[in-house]
Protein backbone atom coordinates (compact mmCIF):
# COMPACT_ATOMS: atom_id res chain seq x y z
CA UNK A 1 0.00 0.00 0.00
CA UNK A 2 1.06 3.26 -1.04
CA UNK A 3 2.06 6.04 1.60
CA UNK A 4 -0.12 9.11 0.69
CA UNK A 5 0.66 12.78 2.60
CA UNK A 6 -1.25 15.43 2.73
CA UNK A 7 -4.92 16.27 4.15
CA UNK A 8 -7.86 15.83 2.66
CA UNK A 9 -10.64 18.29 3.59
CA UNK A 10 -14.26 15.90 2.69
CA UNK A 11 -17.53 18.47 2.59
CA UNK A 12 -20.54 16.39 2.20
CA UNK A 13 -23.98 17.09 4.33
CA UNK A 14 -24.63 13.44 4.54
CA UNK A 15 -22.70 12.64 7.56
CA UNK A 16 -23.05 8.85 6.83
CA UNK A 17 -21.15 9.60 3.90
CA UNK A 18 -19.01 11.82 4.67
CA UNK A 19 -17.68 9.70 7.51
CA UNK A 20 -17.49 6.31 5.36
CA UNK A 21 -15.27 8.25 2.65
CA UNK A 22 -13.58 9.44 5.31
CA UNK A 23 -12.61 6.73 6.34
CA UNK A 24 -11.80 5.53 3.15
CA UNK A 25 -9.03 8.40 1.90
CA UNK A 26 -7.61 7.77 5.69
CA UNK A 27 -7.15 4.44 4.84
CA UNK A 28 -4.82 5.38 2.01
CA UNK A 29 -3.03 7.19 4.12
CA UNK A 30 -4.27 10.66 4.09
CA UNK A 31 -4.99 12.82 6.48
CA UNK A 32 -8.48 13.77 6.80
CA UNK A 33 -10.95 16.39 7.98
CA UNK A 34 -14.45 16.61 7.92
CA UNK A 35 -17.59 18.62 7.17
CA UNK A 36 -21.12 18.45 7.34
CA UNK A 37 -21.46 22.18 5.93
CA UNK A 38 -19.95 24.41 3.28
CA UNK A 39 -20.25 27.22 6.32
CA UNK A 40 -17.91 24.83 8.88
CA UNK A 41 -15.75 24.48 6.77
CA UNK A 42 -15.10 27.72 5.82
CA UNK A 43 -14.90 29.06 9.08
CA UNK A 44 -12.82 26.38 10.59
CA UNK A 45 -10.36 26.00 6.83
CA UNK A 46 -6.44 26.65 7.13
CA UNK A 47 -4.71 27.05 4.12
CA UNK A 48 -1.53 25.88 5.52
CA UNK A 49 -1.59 21.95 5.68
CA UNK A 50 -1.17 20.66 2.05
CA UNK A 51 -3.60 18.59 0.24
CA UNK A 52 -6.95 18.93 -1.50
CA UNK A 53 -10.46 19.34 -0.84
CA UNK A 54 -12.92 16.59 -1.53
CA UNK A 55 -16.58 18.45 -2.09
CA UNK A 56 -20.47 17.24 -2.36
CA UNK A 57 -21.94 19.33 -5.32
CA UNK A 58 -25.54 19.48 -3.56
CA UNK A 59 -25.79 20.99 -0.20
CA UNK A 60 -27.98 22.86 2.05
CA UNK A 61 -27.39 26.83 2.40
CA UNK A 62 -24.48 27.03 0.72
CA UNK A 63 -23.78 24.43 -1.94
CA UNK A 64 -20.16 23.01 -3.59
CA UNK A 65 -20.10 25.45 -7.08
CA UNK A 66 -20.78 28.55 -4.59
CA UNK A 67 -18.02 27.39 -1.84
CA UNK A 68 -15.67 26.87 -4.90
CA UNK A 69 -16.69 30.23 -5.45
CA UNK A 70 -15.81 32.18 -2.46
CA UNK A 71 -12.71 29.80 -1.89
CA UNK A 72 -11.40 31.24 -5.12
CA UNK A 73 -12.44 34.78 -4.63
CA UNK A 74 -11.06 34.78 -1.26
CA UNK A 75 -7.63 34.03 -3.23
CA UNK A 76 -7.97 30.23 -1.82
CA UNK A 77 -6.42 27.93 -4.42
CA UNK A 78 -7.06 24.38 -2.90
CA UNK A 79 -7.55 21.89 -6.13
CA UNK A 80 -11.32 21.14 -5.47
CA UNK A 81 -12.41 17.56 -6.37
CA UNK A 82 -16.02 17.50 -6.79
CA UNK A 83 -18.40 14.47 -5.98
CA UNK A 84 -21.99 14.74 -6.90
CA UNK A 85 -25.01 12.40 -6.70
CA UNK A 86 -26.15 13.76 -9.81
CA UNK A 87 -23.94 14.98 -12.05
CA UNK A 88 -25.42 16.92 -14.47
CA UNK A 89 -23.25 18.43 -17.51
CA UNK A 90 -24.52 21.93 -17.00
CA UNK A 91 -22.94 22.09 -13.09
CA UNK A 92 -20.21 19.75 -14.63
CA UNK A 93 -19.05 22.08 -17.09
CA UNK A 94 -19.50 24.88 -14.64
CA UNK A 95 -16.86 23.68 -11.93
CA UNK A 96 -14.29 22.59 -14.35
CA UNK A 97 -14.49 26.20 -15.72
CA UNK A 98 -13.91 27.54 -12.15
CA UNK A 99 -10.45 25.17 -11.90
CA UNK A 100 -12.37 21.82 -10.41
CA UNK A 101 -9.26 18.92 -10.65
CA UNK A 102 -11.99 16.29 -11.28
CA UNK A 103 -15.75 15.97 -10.81
CA UNK A 104 -16.77 12.38 -9.62
CA UNK A 105 -20.29 10.59 -9.35
CA UNK A 106 -21.44 8.60 -6.54
CA UNK A 107 -21.07 6.04 -5.63
CA UNK A 108 -17.49 6.59 -6.03
CA UNK A 109 -15.11 3.35 -6.53
CA UNK A 110 -12.02 4.21 -4.74
CA UNK A 111 -9.90 3.81 -7.76
CA UNK A 112 -11.17 6.49 -9.48
CA UNK A 113 -11.71 8.04 -6.24
CA UNK A 114 -7.84 7.54 -5.24
CA UNK A 115 -6.71 8.56 -8.48
CA UNK A 116 -8.51 11.57 -8.28
CA UNK A 117 -6.69 12.79 -4.69
CA UNK A 118 -3.58 11.57 -6.15
CA UNK A 119 -3.75 13.79 -9.14
CA UNK A 120 -5.29 17.15 -6.77
CA UNK A 121 -3.33 16.99 -4.32
CA UNK A 122 -0.10 16.60 -6.77
CA UNK A 123 -1.20 20.34 -7.90
CA UNK A 124 -1.41 21.26 -4.67
CA UNK A 125 1.95 20.27 -3.88
CA UNK A 126 3.64 21.83 -7.25
CA UNK A 127 1.36 25.19 -6.62
CA UNK A 128 3.28 25.59 -3.27
CA UNK A 129 6.54 25.09 -4.42
CA UNK A 130 6.17 27.72 -7.48
CA UNK A 131 4.90 29.76 -4.54
CA UNK A 132 7.67 29.85 -2.25
CA UNK A 133 9.87 29.86 -5.26
CA UNK A 134 8.91 33.31 -5.91
CA UNK A 135 8.54 34.44 -2.86
CA UNK A 136 12.26 33.60 -2.46
CA UNK A 137 13.02 34.86 -5.31
CA UNK A 138 10.92 38.23 -4.19
CA UNK A 139 12.55 38.04 -0.61
CA UNK A 140 16.24 38.54 -2.68
CA UNK A 141 15.29 41.09 -5.06
CA UNK A 142 13.91 43.22 -2.10
CA UNK A 143 17.98 43.43 -1.22
CA UNK A 144 19.55 44.79 -4.33
CA UNK A 145 20.22 48.22 -3.60
CA UNK A 146 18.35 50.81 -6.91
CA UNK A 147 21.98 50.53 -8.41
CA UNK A 148 21.90 47.13 -8.64
CA UNK A 149 18.57 46.51 -9.98
CA UNK A 150 19.29 48.71 -12.92
CA UNK A 151 22.69 46.51 -13.75
CA UNK A 152 20.42 43.58 -13.47
CA UNK A 153 17.87 44.38 -15.75
CA UNK A 154 20.51 45.98 -17.97
CA UNK A 155 22.17 42.63 -17.92
CA UNK A 156 19.10 40.51 -18.70
CA UNK A 157 18.17 42.54 -21.50
CA UNK A 158 21.96 41.36 -22.71
CA UNK A 159 23.93 44.47 -22.44
CA UNK A 160 27.62 43.86 -22.20
CA UNK A 161 29.43 45.26 -18.81
CA UNK A 162 31.09 47.84 -21.22
CA UNK A 163 27.60 49.44 -22.44
CA UNK A 164 26.01 49.22 -18.93
CA UNK A 165 28.60 51.85 -17.86
CA UNK A 166 28.32 54.22 -20.62
CA UNK A 167 24.59 54.14 -20.01
CA UNK A 168 24.95 54.69 -16.20
CA UNK A 169 27.81 56.87 -16.94
CA UNK A 170 30.44 54.80 -14.90
CA UNK A 171 32.90 52.62 -15.44
CA UNK A 172 32.93 48.68 -16.83
CA UNK A 173 34.88 47.80 -13.29
CA UNK A 174 32.39 49.67 -11.17
CA UNK A 175 29.90 47.89 -13.63
CA UNK A 176 31.72 44.30 -12.79
CA UNK A 177 31.62 45.46 -9.11
CA UNK A 178 27.93 45.75 -9.09
CA UNK A 179 27.19 42.61 -11.08
CA UNK A 180 29.15 40.17 -8.76
CA UNK A 181 26.95 41.10 -6.14
CA UNK A 182 23.79 40.70 -7.82
CA UNK A 183 25.19 37.30 -8.54
CA UNK A 184 25.51 36.98 -4.76
CA UNK A 185 22.52 38.66 -3.74
CA UNK A 186 20.03 36.44 -6.19
CA UNK A 187 22.01 32.85 -5.56
CA UNK A 188 22.79 32.97 -9.32
CA UNK A 189 25.63 30.89 -10.47
CA UNK A 190 25.54 31.63 -13.99
CA UNK A 191 24.07 34.48 -16.41
CA UNK A 192 21.89 31.29 -17.65
CA UNK A 193 20.85 31.47 -13.78
CA UNK A 194 20.78 34.85 -13.25
CA UNK A 195 18.17 35.20 -16.69
CA UNK A 196 15.78 32.17 -15.15
CA UNK A 197 15.84 34.16 -11.67
CA UNK A 198 15.05 37.44 -12.84
CA UNK A 199 11.81 35.74 -15.46
CA UNK A 200 11.21 34.06 -12.46
CA UNK A 201 10.51 37.34 -10.68
CA UNK A 202 9.01 38.91 -13.25
CA UNK A 203 11.69 40.70 -14.96
CA UNK A 204 11.62 40.57 -18.30
CA UNK A 205 14.28 41.63 -21.13
CA UNK A 206 13.03 45.14 -21.95
CA UNK A 207 15.47 46.40 -24.71
CA UNK A 208 15.22 50.11 -23.69
CA UNK A 209 17.19 52.79 -25.27
CA UNK B 1 -61.23 13.19 -39.13
CA UNK B 2 -59.55 12.03 -36.00
CA UNK B 3 -61.14 12.80 -33.12
CA UNK B 4 -59.94 15.90 -30.49
CA UNK B 5 -57.15 14.76 -28.23
CA UNK B 6 -57.72 13.85 -24.92
CA UNK B 7 -56.19 14.98 -21.71
CA UNK B 8 -54.65 12.19 -19.71
CA UNK B 9 -55.12 13.20 -15.60
CA UNK B 10 -51.84 14.93 -14.91
CA UNK B 11 -51.10 12.78 -12.15
CA UNK B 12 -48.47 10.86 -13.10
CA UNK B 13 -46.43 14.12 -14.30
CA UNK B 14 -46.33 15.58 -10.77
CA UNK B 15 -44.47 12.32 -9.54
CA UNK B 16 -41.87 12.79 -11.97
CA UNK B 17 -39.24 15.29 -9.82
CA UNK B 18 -39.82 13.07 -6.82
CA UNK B 19 -38.74 9.54 -8.77
CA UNK B 20 -35.26 11.65 -9.53
CA UNK B 21 -35.14 12.68 -6.01
CA UNK B 22 -35.42 9.34 -4.50
CA UNK B 23 -32.62 8.06 -7.23
CA UNK B 24 -30.52 10.40 -6.17
CA UNK B 25 -31.30 10.05 -2.50
CA UNK B 26 -30.80 6.23 -2.86
CA UNK B 27 -26.90 6.73 -3.77
CA UNK B 28 -25.74 8.57 -0.63
CA UNK B 29 -26.66 5.27 1.68
CA UNK B 30 -24.81 3.25 -1.59
CA UNK B 31 -21.75 5.37 -1.43
CA UNK B 32 -21.37 4.91 1.94
CA UNK B 33 -21.98 1.66 2.11
CA UNK B 34 -19.64 1.23 -0.94
CA UNK B 35 -17.13 3.58 0.88
CA UNK B 36 -17.22 1.67 4.33
CA UNK B 37 -16.32 -2.02 2.79
CA UNK B 38 -13.71 -0.76 0.68
CA UNK B 39 -12.31 0.96 3.98
CA UNK B 40 -12.64 -2.31 5.54
CA UNK B 41 -10.79 -3.84 2.80
CA UNK B 42 -8.33 -1.44 3.20
CA UNK B 43 -7.94 -1.69 7.18
CA UNK B 44 -7.56 -5.75 7.09
CA UNK B 45 -4.93 -5.51 4.47
CA UNK B 46 -2.46 -3.75 6.90
CA UNK B 47 -2.77 -6.23 9.95
CA UNK B 48 0.19 -4.16 11.97
CA UNK B 49 -3.08 -2.53 13.32
CA UNK B 50 -5.67 -3.61 15.50
CA UNK B 51 -9.06 -2.23 13.57
CA UNK B 52 -11.65 -3.81 15.38
CA UNK B 53 -12.94 -0.83 17.19
CA UNK B 54 -13.26 0.38 13.98
CA UNK B 55 -14.44 -2.36 12.41
CA UNK B 56 -17.62 -2.82 14.34
CA UNK B 57 -18.45 0.98 14.01
CA UNK B 58 -17.77 0.16 9.93
CA UNK B 59 -20.10 -2.94 9.99
CA UNK B 60 -22.84 -0.99 12.39
CA UNK B 61 -22.80 2.10 9.54
CA UNK B 62 -23.25 -0.38 6.95
CA UNK B 63 -26.42 -2.12 8.30
CA UNK B 64 -27.84 1.31 8.74
CA UNK B 65 -27.03 2.38 5.62
CA UNK B 66 -28.49 -0.57 3.89
CA UNK B 67 -31.46 -0.21 5.73
CA UNK B 68 -31.97 3.37 4.93
CA UNK B 69 -31.72 2.21 1.04
CA UNK B 70 -34.21 -0.54 1.51
CA UNK B 71 -36.58 2.25 2.71
CA UNK B 72 -35.41 4.35 0.35
CA UNK B 73 -36.43 1.60 -2.58
CA UNK B 74 -40.07 0.81 -0.94
CA UNK B 75 -40.64 4.45 -1.49
CA UNK B 76 -38.98 4.53 -5.06
CA UNK B 77 -41.34 1.52 -5.73
CA UNK B 78 -44.70 3.20 -4.08
CA UNK B 79 -44.05 6.06 -6.23
CA UNK B 80 -43.41 4.05 -9.51
CA UNK B 81 -46.65 2.79 -9.00
CA UNK B 82 -48.29 5.73 -8.27
CA UNK B 83 -46.74 7.64 -11.83
CA UNK B 84 -47.71 4.58 -13.66
CA UNK B 85 -51.39 5.39 -12.00
CA UNK B 86 -51.56 2.01 -10.67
Amino acid sequence: MSLNEGTVFIVDDDPDVCRAVGRLVRGAGYEVREFNSARDFLVAHESEPPGCLLLDLSMPDVDGLQLQQSLVASGCHRPIVFLSANGDVHNTVRAMKAGAVNFLTKPVDEDELMDALAEAVALDAAGRAQWETRNTVAGRLATLTPRERQVLEKVVAGRLNKQIAAELGTVEKTIKVHRSRVMQKLHAASLIQLIEIAKLAGISPKHDA
Amino acid sequence: MGRPIQCSPLKPLASTPDLAALVHELNQPLTAILSNAQAAQRFLANPTLDHSAEMQDILADIVADNKRAVDLVKKLGQAIKEAEGV
